[in-house]
């Protein structure tokens, strides 16, 4: 704030016209840089010393920041959107095929869901055989019979997935009580051949393949 | 200002070359970062990393000469500092740093300062004080280096409006200057 109160550019300009208006040319010649001091319009040696040292050479602080910028570059630059892009498809569509979430989850390809079948499978195997290790075989060893069989490991049999039920444990003591008696399951459907005869099939597990 | 060589630089950088990159660096800023002070004072480097990380995402789509790429680059820089005052406008209660305000000349001396020092600083400092409208065109016409047309493109103004205010604002620097020295001359 100037002494008589207002701010400076508030001040209004000088009555007189102590200094001469420039023409168009002069001016654009200090603009420019053009016009030294010494060379200057009455009254306009500050103005061109001003103008020179306000477009003069850097100086190192100016400067210090080149490294962050190059960092910049490196980062964001047109070498590293071509670095980025292969990777960001690749993020985009893990499967190759279709486009997924970013963090991969929520589509299986074909290879990952033939992993899934099987590993449902083999839960179903281990279930089966968990299930008939509870009923004695002729020899006294756990019974394999009640084993599926209609689709393997790894088989992918769309129907595999259906036989799920012996897997349920055994319920046993009062808990099997209470929910005797036991309606043994129907045979699966989508099986051609007549149901087996045997203990295990009575007993509503899933019966095994003719021939085995 | 880079010269004939520009075009080769500009490809090289657009290619990702980091040498040609920080000859453009090197070229505009100092330039930016004196403009930018007088737009937005204390915020200026800042701005200047913002504005560079924006040409530096456009870079390879930049098409034109050195005298377009300088004017892309005080446009992204404008459109910077103008970003910023409307957010300062939303949070009145932004303190200034104080390290900032320590380094300006105060307001009623930095003619003496531009004259003494004859720094670039001190002379950006003594524009800074004017009108912002004049402040701004000469700025972009001394710092810059850009005509008439450029500063009336960028600053949404007519070319003779550019003209009218940048004679003012010599006009207004003279004045100044003159009386400090008529002042210094009485004391």
């Amino acid at each position: 704030m100037g002494s008589d109160g207002v701010f400076p550019a508030e001040m209004p300009e000088h009555g007189p016209a102590l200094i001469d208006a420039l023409d168009d040319n002069t001016a654009e010649r200090l603009v420019r840089g053009r016009v030294s001091p010494d060379d200057a319009p009455p009254g306009y040696a500050g103005v061109a010393k001003v103008l020179q040292a306000a477009a003069g050479p850097a100086v190192p602080e100016e400067l210090a920041g080149q490294e962050p910028a190059l960092a910049t570059f490196r980062a964001y630059g047109p070498s590293s959107a071509a670095r980025a892009r292969p990777r960001g498809r690749e993020q985009a569509r893990p499967d190759g095929r279709r486009r997924g979430r970013p963090d991969g989850r929520g589509r299986v390809d074909g290879r990952g869901r033939g992993r899934v079948v099987a590993l449902a499978l083999a839960g179903v195997v281990a279930g089966g055989l968990w299930t008939a290790a509870g009923a004695p075989s002729p020899a006294g060893l756990p019974s394999r019979a009640g084993a599926p069989q209609s689709g393997g490991a790894g088989s992918g049999a769309p129907g595999s997935l259906t036989q799920a039920r012996p897997m349920t444990p055994p319920v046993t003591g009062a808990a099997a009580n209470a929910r005797a008696p036991v309606q043994p399951p129907a045979p699966p459907p989508r099986l051609g051949y007549p149901p087996m005869q045997g203990p295990h099939n009575r007993a509503g597990r899933v019966p095994a393949r003719p021939g085995r | 200002m880079i010269g004939p060589s520009f075009e080769a630089v500009l490809d090289a950088a657009a290619g990702g070359d980091e040498a040609a990159f920080g000859i453009l660096w090197r070229d505009l800023q100092p330039g930016l970062l004196r403009y930018l002070e007088a737009l937005a004072p204390g915020a200026a480097e800042d701005l200047a990393s913002e504005t560079w990380l924006r040409i530096v995402q456009g870079l390879g789509r930049f098409t034109g000469d050195e005298r377009a790429f300088r004017g892309w680059v005080f446009t992204v820089a404008r459109h910077r500092a103008v970003d910023r005052w409307r957010r300062r406008v939303r949070r009145r209660d932004e303190l200034v740093p104080a390290d900032a305000l320590a380094g300006l000349p105060a307001p009623d001396d930095p003619a003496g300062a531009a004259v003494e020092a004859i720094s670039s600083r001190a002379a950006v400092a003594l524009i800074a004080t004017l009108p912002p409208d004049q402040a701004e065109v000469v700025l972009l016409r001394v710092v810059a280096g850009l005509d008439v047309a450029q500063v009336a493109a960028i600053t949404g103004k007519r070319p003779g409006n550019v003209r009218v205010l940048t004679h003012r604002a010599l006009r207004r620097l003279a004045d100044r200057l003159g009386a400090d020295t008529r002042v210094r001359g009485a004391v």
